[in-house]
């Protein structure tokens, strides 16, 4: 079985995490899907290893996406994932509270897929 | 019958230009055109641009600040499977009920969050609640605070697209 | 009355990236800032985004820069887009280019897309000029003799450009069933373009606002929906840029929304159906 690069997506909407898979496998990774913080989690502990970037929602029911970010900081096993947050979260001071809290880079709704295919080919590059 | 045509046409007046042309100065224009690839024209609404609109399916939002903004963006059911399959490259009848009504929300969802930032940028912070959908053939959303309610259309050759803000 | 007061370190990092690139920051844009900007302040360690666009503006670090430029730079990716240049290229200017290269007048025909973006617009030339000398039943005439010159500002992009894979959402946005598949293979997600198609577009990093322009001129040239972003002072230097690098006769193409006011100093503007175009006087 081919080893692919795997992304793992969070986003309580199928749509964006249909558009993300769409701008993930342009570039032959493969794309993990949760629709919630718990789901995140369960997929991280089986698939962490071959994991090499989560791109994070922040509203979301349940867990929001700082708090499940602060989780993922946390855990020796999932630190050094690179996290993007993909969101429509925009204030400057909610920036920076994410990135105080470990994120990698940032991408706002709305957004093209291309946009998103390049950031990540940027951070999982960096990585 | 006079009468009747003015009471309408006041349930669409629009409070205050200078903050309606802000708040919608093309952000949702933007949004689709980003998330779709559709240009589409901005118009504001009177009674007889909307008669034959036909919402079937509705994404709705609330943002709760100094003010509290209720944001719907209401459609076809035509529209929204336009609109989403554009947005995720998908053939349109391979699209879902689900899929459209996760679609429309979410182009709510991003519309709020364009508001909630120019906003926060303007010294206002608002929260966003999660947004919901609304389906039904022939629904309308209807305010009580009639005054507070400002419309718009965005529309293609193809599709129609109506939203609406009013501050509750 | 709304649109908040700019501070002083947004005015800073607005006038920073306009003499980089020229791009006029409008302050209804500024909210969309931090978010473009937050990998950087990651990588910098700095603070706060006041400290970061301190530290940017009084960097000489080319990366730096780069990657600033790279962050705010906006990106249209559509196929053929606003329709009318495309029949303008195959039914009035391509038989008249065709008939040159023919008659010996010109051995090749240069076509620069400045800002190319993600390489749809470059390509969608090479692959209107193939179709269009496919109807029009020109063996004899060799492909070579087309150069397409695409050039953008982000090493990123032209990368991505000249990989020549497109996604499922990328490749329905104005490309016509028959250009689809024609030109392209469908391998699951990806979209992969034709490598003749590719092999005919050269890309290359380019900042339009530097003084020096290297490669020539040419017989047309594609400069689309890229001066909305510049301020009024670097769209009057940049299209004078554009218009050096024209050749004598040679033809501009703007964006469809886009004025150009004062262009009957150095071009005529012509009409062929819906579509405008702009061509250089022979004599300036």
């Amino acid at each position: 079985m081919e080893f692919k690069t795997k992304i793992l997506s969070v986003d309580d909407s199928s749509i964006i995490r249909k558009i993300i898979r769409s701008s993930v496998e342009v570039l032959n990774y493969s794309l993990l899907e949760a629709s919630s913080g718990n789901e995140a989690l369960s997929i991280l502990v089986r698939e962490h290893e071959s994991i090499k970037l989560i791109l994070l929602d922040w509203n979301m029911p349940g867990m929001n996406g700082l708090e499940l970010l602060k989780i993922i900081k946390k855990d020796n096993l999932y630190r050094n994932i690179p996290v993007m947050m993909v969101t429509t979260e925009g204030e400057k001071e909610n920036i920076v509270k994410a990135v105080q809290a470990g994120v990698a880079n940032y991408l706002l709704k709305p957004f093209t897929s291309e946009e998103l295919t390049k950031k990540v080919m940027q951070c999982v590059g960096r990585g | 019958m006079n009468n009747t045509n003015q009471g309408k046409q006041q349930h669409i007046e629009e409070s205050d230009e200078a903050f309606s042309n802000w708040f919608f100065s093309n952000s949702i224009k933007e949004i689709i055109f980003t998330m779709t690839g559709m240009e589409v024209l901005e118009e504001k609404v009177s009674v007889e641009t909307i008669k034959d609109l036909k919402q079937e399916i509705s994404g709705v939002i609330v943002l709760i600040g100094n003010k509290r903004i209720m944001l719907s963006l209401s459609m076809s059911t035509y529209s929204a499977r336009s609109l989403v399959a554009s947005m995720t490259g998908l053939k349109p009848e391979s699209l879902t009920q689900e899929d459209l009504v996760d679609g429309v929300a979410e182009l709510a969802n991003i519309a709020a969050g364009k508001v909630k930032a120019k906003l926060s940028s303007n010294g206002e912070h608002y929260d966003i609640l999660l947004p919901y959908s609304i389906t039904g053939d022939n629904h309308s959303i209807i305010h009580k605070n009639k005054i507070a309610v400002l419309i718009r259309l965005y529309h293609t050759e193809n599709i129609a697209v109506m939203a609406k803000v009013c501050l509750l | 009355m709304y649109g908040g007061t700019a501070s002083k370190e947004f005015i800073m990092i607005q006038e920073f990236i306009e003499g980089k690139c020229g791009i006029s920051l409008g302050e209804e844009k500024a909210y969309l800032l931090e978010s473009k900007l937050a990998s950087l302040l990651v990588e910098s360690g700095a603070s706060s985004f006041e400290d970061l666009y301190l530290k940017i503006c009084t960097t000489n670090d080319p990366d730096l820069i780069d990657s600033v430029i790279e962050a705010v730079t906006i990106n249209e990716t559509f196929w053929f887009r606003d329709k009318t240049p495309w029949y303008i290229i195959e039914e009035v200017l391509l038989p008249a280019l065709v008939a040159k290269l023919r008659n010996g007048e010109r051995d090749r025909i240069r076509i620069w897309s400045a800002a190319c973006s993600y390489g749809q617009e470059p390509y969608s030339v090479a692959m209107c000029i193939d179709r269009c000398l496919s109807r029009m039943g020109a063996a004899d005439i060799r492909p070579e003799s087309f150069q397409i010159l695409a050039t953008d500002i982000s090493s990123d992009v032209i990368q991505m450009a000249e990989a020549g894979n497109y996604d499922n959402i990328s490749i329905s946005r104005g490309l016509e069933e028959d250009y689809k598949s024609r030109y392209f293979i469908n391998q699951g997600r990806i979209w992969r373009l034709d490598e003749e198609i590719k092999r005919r577009v050269c890309f290359k990093q380019f900042n339009l606002i530097e003084s020096y322009f290297p490669y020539g001129q040419f017989d047309i040239i594609f400069c689309r929906n890229i001066f909305i972003y510049f301020s009024e002072r670097y769209k009057k230097e940049v299209m004078d840029r554009i218009t050096a690098s024209l050749k004598p006769g040679g033809v501009l193409f703007i964006g469809s929304s886009e004025l150009f006011e004062d262009y009957s100093r150095c071009y005529t503007m012509e009409q062929y159906r819906n579509g405008i175009y702009y061509r250089k006087k022979e004599c300036l």
